[in-house]
């Protein structure tokens, strides 16, 4: 059970930028899709998230099909966009209510938790604080709290990082971590494949729309003979590969 | 790109964004309604000139103060308009010289003309009043044409010199917009006449002679262009021109203002009890947006003049009034729900598209109610006017919520 991606052809405005792609989030394990800009990362997080249909192949949620249910499909994802997109006319508080109001979380209840989270993020004291009043890397965390307080049975998160100062990075891969013994799973894009080697289970390595390798950090690091802490030389080998290619 | 030619490009691309709003702006019905109250005005407008001269009615003093504070807001409008867009000061940053000696001074002729022919119109509207309390030598009419064509002209070259880096502060912006030209205008009306036109003169004079120094500042080779201030002042009049549209049509790159009322939250906790559900984002947004409440508020208030004062007028105009105004109060709020749609946040929410336009339709349906019961207050005194106006109101209230409003919105995805 988890994200089932099977056969996956998509993209938009007619262009079919993904092939064929298939990979698995299992539950409780936290997967990594990487590749260069243009690879199809961000088109296949759209697809997961419902943006748009894909053209052949199924998403499959705990057995959920997102093209039968997306409602129910939605109700179990929590998301966290690259650009953080808020309403202009809601408070923190606000958000976070309506947030939870539409995956029918009873707010009495979770409200503690929401609380626990917001001072992580040392945004406690700015609960009334409507979205022009905050920094990019705040409006952000407000992403982050608001995906994480829903404890969802899949998390999505588009390059994690952008934006957030040092301390707030590591909390984020520490809530991830926790979201993954709780038995959810997550679904992340990332450039910084050193650090992400450290808690990442699975590597899915996407090229020109295709899934190119799906393995462990270790065996990522092995295929290319790089060191985990040298990871991140991966996209260095990677272009030079295609450089050096069919001419 | 020519450089030169930079001004006239721009210039260029903002007649073609007018032209497409203006297009957009004459297919919406409002813009028949505001033609229908134009033609109320001409109309009426025309009667009072048909009073003779020699009426009493032409003898109250207040004429002289209604024409000089209509010639005082024809003075306000009309800005310098630079087109000047943020990457601008990364990209001419070196172009200082060149910027203030052509680049602006072509902006300053083409904003000049632009105001000289609102100088003309509030002038040319006000001409036959002018003629009735007493203004009859065409001398001393084209010199108040005159006086108020140049100092709109002088106002608009003090707001050139202002964005120089150097520009040192002259005096503040009531004295120089407001007072100075209503005691000129002023000593035409109350003080002997000769009297009136030969402070004209020396103020026309006046205006000279420092319009000359501010120009020769602006042409020095030292002058620089302050960049916060000229962009700031470009795009705060970009943004008044696409209010003036959005008060009509929907304009996509307005920016939104936000006012936060916090006064208003427990009548939003009242009216929508379920925290956090759609429907109390929909209010949310609708009572903090600084656009469509106040535009809402403004149509009531019309609303309210207009049939107060057509009380014994027939019995189908009042319907019509009354129909119009639930229209579009609908019709200024739907946009609001293509806003909300477009935030990634609404379409990521697990709520069916379905039910987002189902609540939606029931807000505004709670808006035409709003608006039956200010329309029955202001036509309660009438049996007959208060049957129009809630049989109009009640109908286009039936038609907006099962047939108008859900088309729309099916549209709209």
């Amino acid at each position: 059970m988890g994200l089932k991606i099977d056969n996956l052809s998509g993209g938009y405005a007619g262009n079919n930028v993904l092939k064929n792609v298939t990979f698995e989030v299992p539950n409780g394990k936290i997967v990594a899709l990487i590749g260069l800009n243009g690879a199809g990362k961000s088109t296949t997080i759209n697809h997961v998230i419902g943006q748009r249909p894909p053209y052949a192949g199924s998403i499959l949620l705990n057995d959920i099909d997102i093209s039968q249910d997306p409602t129910a499909f939605k109700q179990q994802i929590a998301y966290i966009p690259e650009q953080p997109i808020l309403y202009d006319e809601l408070t923190l508080e606000e958000h976070l209510h309506f947030m939870l109001a539409s995956h029918n979380i009873d707010d009495e209840q979770h409200w503690q938790r929401v609380l626990v989270l917001l001072a992580k993020f040392r945004l406690d004291n700015k609960l009334h604080w409507l979205p022009i009043h905050f920094s990019k890397g705040m409006r952000q965390k407000v992403m982050i709290v608001a995906a994480f307080m829903l404890n969802a049975p899949l998390l999505v998160v588009d390059e994690p990082f952008l934006g957030l100062d040092t301390l707030a990075q590591k909390d984020v891969v520490r809530l991830m971590e926790e979201q993954a013994r709780q038995g959810n799973g997550v679904l992340l894009t990332t450039h910084l494949l050193g650090s992400a080697a450290n808690y990442v289970d699975t590597f899915v390595v996407l090229k020109d729309g295709q899934v190119d390798f799906i393995g462990s950090p270790e065996a990522l690091a092995q295929k290319h003979n790089l060191s985990l802490a040298n990871l991140d030389d991966f996209f260095d080998l990677s272009q030079e590969g295609q450089n050096n290619g069919p001419n | 790109m020519v450089l030169t030619k930079l001004f006239w490009q721009r210039f260029a691309t903002a007649q073609q964004r007018n032209i497409k709003y203006l297009r957009l702006l004459f297919n919406e019905h409002f813009v028949l309604f505001l033609l229908i109250a134009f033609g109320g005005v001409v109309l009426g407008y025309h009667s009072l000139l048909m009073v003779p001269a020699s009426s009493d009615i032409w003898q109250n003093p207040w004429w002289k103060f209604a024409i000089l504070a209509w010639l005082t807001i024809g003075l306000q409008l009309g800005h310098l308009v630079t087109y000047f867009r943020p990457a601008d000061r990364l990209f001419l940053l070196g172009q200082d010289h060149f910027l203030m000696s052509r680049y602006l001074k072509q902006a300053l002729g083409v904003s000049a003309s632009f105001a000289s022919v609102w100088q003309i119109i509030f002038f040319a509207s006000v001409w036959p009043i002018l003629i009735a309390v007493g203004f009859r030598q065409i001398f001393s009419l084209l010199l108040v044409l005159l006086f108020t064509v140049m100092y709109k002209i002088f106002l608009l070259v003090v707001e050139r010199y202002q964005l120089l880096t150097t520009a040192k502060p002259l005096i503040n912006d009531i004295t120089l917009k407001i007072l100075i030209p209503i005691i000129i205008l002023a000593s035409l009306f109350w003080l002997p006449l000769f009297v009136g036109l030969g402070i004209m003169l020396v103020a026309l004079f006046l205006e000279w002679i420092i319009g000359r120094k501010l120009n020769a500042q602006a042409n020095q080779v030292s002058a620089a262009l302050a960049w916060p201030l000229a962009i700031q002042q470009a795009q705060t009049h970009e943004q008044a021109v696409l209010h003036f549209y959005a008060l009509f049509a929907e304009v996509p790159q307005q920016a939104k203002s936000i006012k936060r009322r916090a006064y208003l939250d427990p009548l939003i906790a009242w009216l929508t009890p379920r925290r956090g559900g759609i429907q109390r984002l929909y209010l949310t947004q609708l009572i903090r947006n600084n656009e469509i409440l106040p535009l809402i508020l403004r149509l009531w208030l019309v609303a309210i003049i207009i049939l107060i004062n057509v009380h014994s007028a027939p019995t189908w105009l009042i319907a019509v009034i009354a129909a119009m105004t639930v229209y579009l109060v609908n019709f200024q709020i739907y946009p609001l729900f293509l806003q909300t749609r477009q935030v990634l946040w609404t379409q990521l929410v697990p709520i069916t598209l379905a039910n987002q336009e189902k609540v939606f339709n029931r807000l505004l349906f709670g808006f035409s109610l709003v608006s039956i019961v200010i329309i029955v207050a202001a036509t309660v005194t009438t049996w007959s006017a208060l049957r129009a106006g809630i049989t109009g109101a009640g109908l286009m209230t039936i038609f907006c919520y099962y047939f108008y409003i859900p088309r729309l919105l099916k549209k709209g995805q």
